[in-house]
C-alpha cells in the first residue's frame, strides 16, 4: 500500500497525502506510468473522506505530478521520472553531507534545524544577521 | 409485522392472565357466598346465573383488561425487562408508520386477546362446571360470551388509555379507580340502566334477563371509541 | 446556491424551564458527511430528536428534504427516506438479530438486500441471536445496518462509535464513507471521537449551551485556523489590541501563543512587526479548535 495512515496533527489530510505520495515518487516506490489505487479503495483504506484524497489527486495534477485518465484512473506522469532523478542526485547529495556531519557529532534535531535556517536564509535572501539587525 | 411485534410483546400476558384465571376458576368453584345476601334469596338456578354474572364476567373482564390493554406504543416489556424501553421506543418511532396505526394495531390487538380470553374461560366455565352445564345451554353460553365481549370493550378502552402516558404500575394502578367512578355513574346517576354495561354483564345479562342488552353493548363500544380518539390524541402530542 | 438537506433556523426548545436549544442554525449540505460536535448536554440529542419528529421544538422553525418536520402529512415519507441511530442503541429485547431485520424490511420499499447481506456478514451479526445477548458494539452495528439497508438518502447518528473498540470503529467508518462515497447518502452523525470525525468529514458543525458556535466546510476551517508561534528574542512585547482574528493569546516564559481563526496574514504582519519576534505557523487539529470554541463561549 503506497499510503500510511494519516495523522491527526492538524495537518491538513490531503496535504499528507500528496506529501506521502511525492516521497513514493522520489524514492522509486511508484515509477513513471504507474498506476494508483483509486479514490475509493485509498478513502477505504485509510478511512479518510474520498473528497479528502480526490484533493489530492486533483492538486498533484495541477503540479503536474499526477495524470488523471477519465473513466481509467491516476497515473504517474510519464514526465516525473525527470524530476526523480534530479531528486535521487539530490539524494545522494545530501547522504554525502551527512556522512561528513556525523563527524560534528550534532544531534538529528540540530542537523534538521540548520537544514531548515539555511533553506529559509538561502530563500528569503536576508541572512540570519538581518534579522538581529532589527532589535537595535 | 406491527401485528407480529405486539404478540411477541403480549404473549406472556396472555398466558399469565389465563393462568390466573384458571386459578380463580378452581377457588370460586370451592367458595360459598354468605346466608344473609340477597344472593341467598335466589333459587339455585338464578343464584347460579348471578354468579356467573357477576364472579365470572366483570372480575376476569376487568382483569383481562388490566393486563392485556398494554397499548400506548411505549409499553412493550412483559414483567421482566424493564430495560430498553424508552430506547426502542425511538426506534419504534423513527420508522415510518403513522402513531394512529401504531396505537391501532396495539389496541385492537388487545382487545382481540381480551375477546379470546373471554370465549376461552365461557367455554373453560362451561366445561369444568357441571352446575353451568346443566344451567346453562351451549348456544345461551356463546350468546353470553358475545355480549361479554362487547360490554367489556368500555372497560377494556379504560386501561389503554392510561397506558398512553402511565407505565405498567400506574396504569394497573390508575384503571382500578376509574372502574369504580364508572360502576358508580352508571348505577347512581340518573342514566338509564339499559345503558349500565356492568348490569349487562350481570343481572342484566342474556343468561337473567333473557334479552340482549343493546343499549349497554353500543354504549360500551361509544365509550371505547371516544376513549380511543382522546388516546390517539395524547400519542400524537406526546414527546418522547 | 447549496441545496440544504437539513436545515434549522432559531430552533429553540426547553424542559420545564431549562433550555436546550436556544436559537440554532444549521445547515447541512447534500451530500457531506457532516460532523455535529459538541460537550454532552450541549443539545445534540435534542436537535436530532427534533428532527426525526420525535420532539416539538418551542419556536423556530427546522427542515428536512425541504420538508417542515412539524408537517404531519409528510412526516412518514420523510421517516422513509431517513436511516436513525439512536444514542443508546436500544431495540426490542424479545427479538432476534433476524427478526428485526425482517420487521423493520417491509416498512421500506427501497430496501437493499444486498447491504442487508453484506453487512449481516461484514459485521458478524449472528442472525439467531437475541439482542439483549448482543454486546453494545454489535447493537450499535445492527441499528447501522438496519439504518442503512433501507436505502435511506439521509442517516442520522447519534454517537454510532460510541462503546466500539478501535478495530469496530474503524470498520464501521469505513463502511459510513463508503456509503457516502457509493451510494450518495448525506451523513449526519454527532460524535466525541474528534479525531476520527477530522478524518471523514467534510462539513462540521460545532454546538454548545443549544447555539451553533462554528460550523462549515471542514477544509476552510482548517484553512482559517493556524496557531502562531512568536519567539521573543528577550522581552516580550505584545500589542495594544490584536487585529481581528485573533481567539486567544497564551504566554509562557518567552514564547507567545496566537490561535487564529481568520485573518491570518494580517495577523502574522502585526506579530512580525514586534520588536525581537521570530513567527511560526502550525496547522490547527480539529480537537484544538473545539476545545478553544466550547471553552469561550
Amino acid at each position: 500500500m503506497v499510503f500510511r495512515l494519516p495523522q491527526s496533527s492538524g495537518v491538513p489530510v490531503y496535504l499528507q497525502l500528496m506529501e506521502q505520495l511525492r516521497h513514493a515518487i522520489e524514492t522509486g516506490a511508484l515509477r513513471e506510468g504507474d498506476q494508483l489505487p483509486t479514490i475509493r479503495k485509498v478513502a477505504g483504506d485509510l478511512v479518510v473522506n474520498p473528497n479528502t484524497v480526490a484533493r489530492a489527486y486533483r492538486e498533484l495534477e495541477h503540479e503536474g505530478i499526477l495524470e488523471l485518465r477519465h473513466g481509467t484512473g491516476a497515473f504517474v506522469k510519464e514526465s516525473v521520472g525527470g524530476r526523480a532523478r534530479v531528486l535521487r542526485n539530490a539524494h545522494a547529495l545530501v547522504r554525502e553531507a551527512i556522512e561528513r556531519l556525523t563527524s560534528l557529532d550534532l544531534t538529528d534535531d540540530e542537523l534538521r534545524r540548520v537544514l531548515q535556517s539555511e533553506l529559509a536564509q538561502a530563500r528569503s535572501g536576508q541572512g540570519l544577521e538581518k534579522i538581529a539587525e532589527g532589535e537595535a | 409485522m406491527l401485528w407480529y411485534k405486539g404478540w411477541l410483546e403480549t404473549r406472556f400476558r396472555l398466558l399469565f392472565v389465563f393462568s390466573f384465571y384458571v386459578v380463580s376458576l378452581l377457588a370460586m368453584s370451592l367458595v360459598k357466598p354468605p346466608q344473609s345476601s340477597p344472593f341467598a334469596r335466589l333459587n339455585p338456578q338464578e343464584q347460579l346465573k348471578a354468579f356467573l354474572g357477576f364472579g365470572f364476567a366483570i372480575y376476569p373482564v376487568a382483569m383481562a383488561s388490566l393486563m392485556l390493554a398494554a397499548a400506548g406504543i411505549t409499553t412493550q416489556s412483559s414483567f421482566q425487562q424493564t430495560k430498553g424501553l424508552a430506547g426502542s421506543t425511538l426506534f419504534t418511532l423513527s420508522l415510518p408508520v403513522s402513531r394512529l396505526r401504531l396505537l391501532a394495531i396495539r389496541a385492537l390487538l388487545g382487545w382481540l386477546q381480551t375477546a379470546a380470553f373471554i370465549g376461552a374461560s365461557c367455554l373453560l366455565m362451561w366445561l369444568a362446571l357441571p352446575q353451568v352445564r346443566s344451567a346453562v345451554k351451549p348456544e345461551e353460553m356463546a350468546v353470553y360470551a358475545f355480549t361479554l365481549v362487547f360490554c367489556s370493550s368500555g372497560i377494556y378502552a379504560i386501561p389503554m388509555l392510561l397506558a398512553t402516558f402511565l407505565d405498567d404500575l400506574g396504569r394497573m394502578l390508575g384503571s382500578v379507580p376509574v372502574f369504580a367512578a364508572l360502576w358508580w355513574i352508571l348505577r347512581h346517576t340518573p342514566l338509564p340502566a339499559s345503558m349500565d354495561l356492568f348490569r349487562a354483564m350481570g343481572e342484566s345479562s342474556p343468561l337473567v334477563a333473557r334479552a340482549m342488552p343493546w343499549m349497554a353493548m353500543a354504549f360500551s363500544i361509544s365509550l371505547a371509541a371516544v376513549l380511543f380518539f382522546l388516546a390517539l390524541k395524547i400519542v400524537q402530542r406526546r414527546e418522547y | 446556491m447549496t441545496e440544504y438537506i437539513i436545515e434549522t433556523n432559531q430552533l429553540t426548545k426547553s424542559f420545564s424551564g431549562a433550555p436546550a436549544l436556544r436559537g440554532l442554525d444549521l445547515r447541512v449540505p447534500k451530500g457531506s458527511v457532516f460532523g455535529f460536535l459538541g460537550r454532552n448536554g450541549a443539545g445534540k440529542t435534542t436537535t436530532i430528536k427534533t428532527l426525526i419528529g420525535l420532539l416539538r421544538s418551542d419556536s423556530g422553525t427546522a427542515q428536512v428534504f425541504g420538508i417542515q418536520v412539524t408537517d404531519a402529512d409528510r412526516s412518514i415519507e420523510v421517516r422513509r427516506r431517513i436511516g436513525f441511530v439512536t444514542e443508546d442503541k436500544e431495540l426490542y429485547p424479545y427479538m432476534t438479530v433476524e427478526q428485526i431485520i425482517r420487521f423493520t424490511r417491509p416498512l421500506f420499499p427501497k430496501w437493499r438486500d444486498d447491504l442487508e447481506r453484506r453487512y449481516l456478514q461484514m459485521f458478524e451479526l449472528p442472525p439467531k441471536r437475541k439482542i439483549p445477548d448482543l454486546s453494545k458494539g454489535m447493537r450499535s452495528k445492527l441499528m447501522l445496518l438496519l439504518a442503512i439497508s433501507r436505502g435511506a438518502e439521509l442517516l442520522i447518528l447519534d454517537e454510532p462509535t460510541d462503546g466500539l473498540d478501535p478495530a469496530a470503529t474503524e470498520d464501521v467508518l469505513r463502511e459510513l464513507i463508503d456509503i457516502a462515497a457509493s451510494e450518495g447518502t448525506t451523513m449526519f452523525f454527532s460524535s466525541h471521537q474528534l479525531a476520527e470525525v477530522e478524518f471523514i468529514a467534510d462539513h462540521i458543525g460545532i454546538i454548545d449551551q443549544g447555539k451553533m458556535i462554528a460550523s462549515g466546510s471542514l477544509d476552510e476551517m482548517k484553512a482559517q485556523y493556524q496557531r502562531l508561534q512568536v519567539v521573543f528574542a528577550d522581552s516580550v512585547r505584545t500589542p495594544e489590541r490584536w487585529v481581528e482574528g485573533v481567539e486567544n493569546v497564551r504566554q509562557s516564559g518567552r514564547v507567545v501563543s496566537i490561535l487564529v481563526s481568520h485573518n491570518v496574514d494580517a495577523i502574522v504582519e502585526q506579530a512580525q512587526s514586534l520588536p525581537g519576534a521570530t513567527v511560526e505557523r502550525f496547522p490547527v487539529t480539529l480537537k484544538e479548535i473545539f476545545l478553544e470554541h466550547v471553552r469561550s463561549s
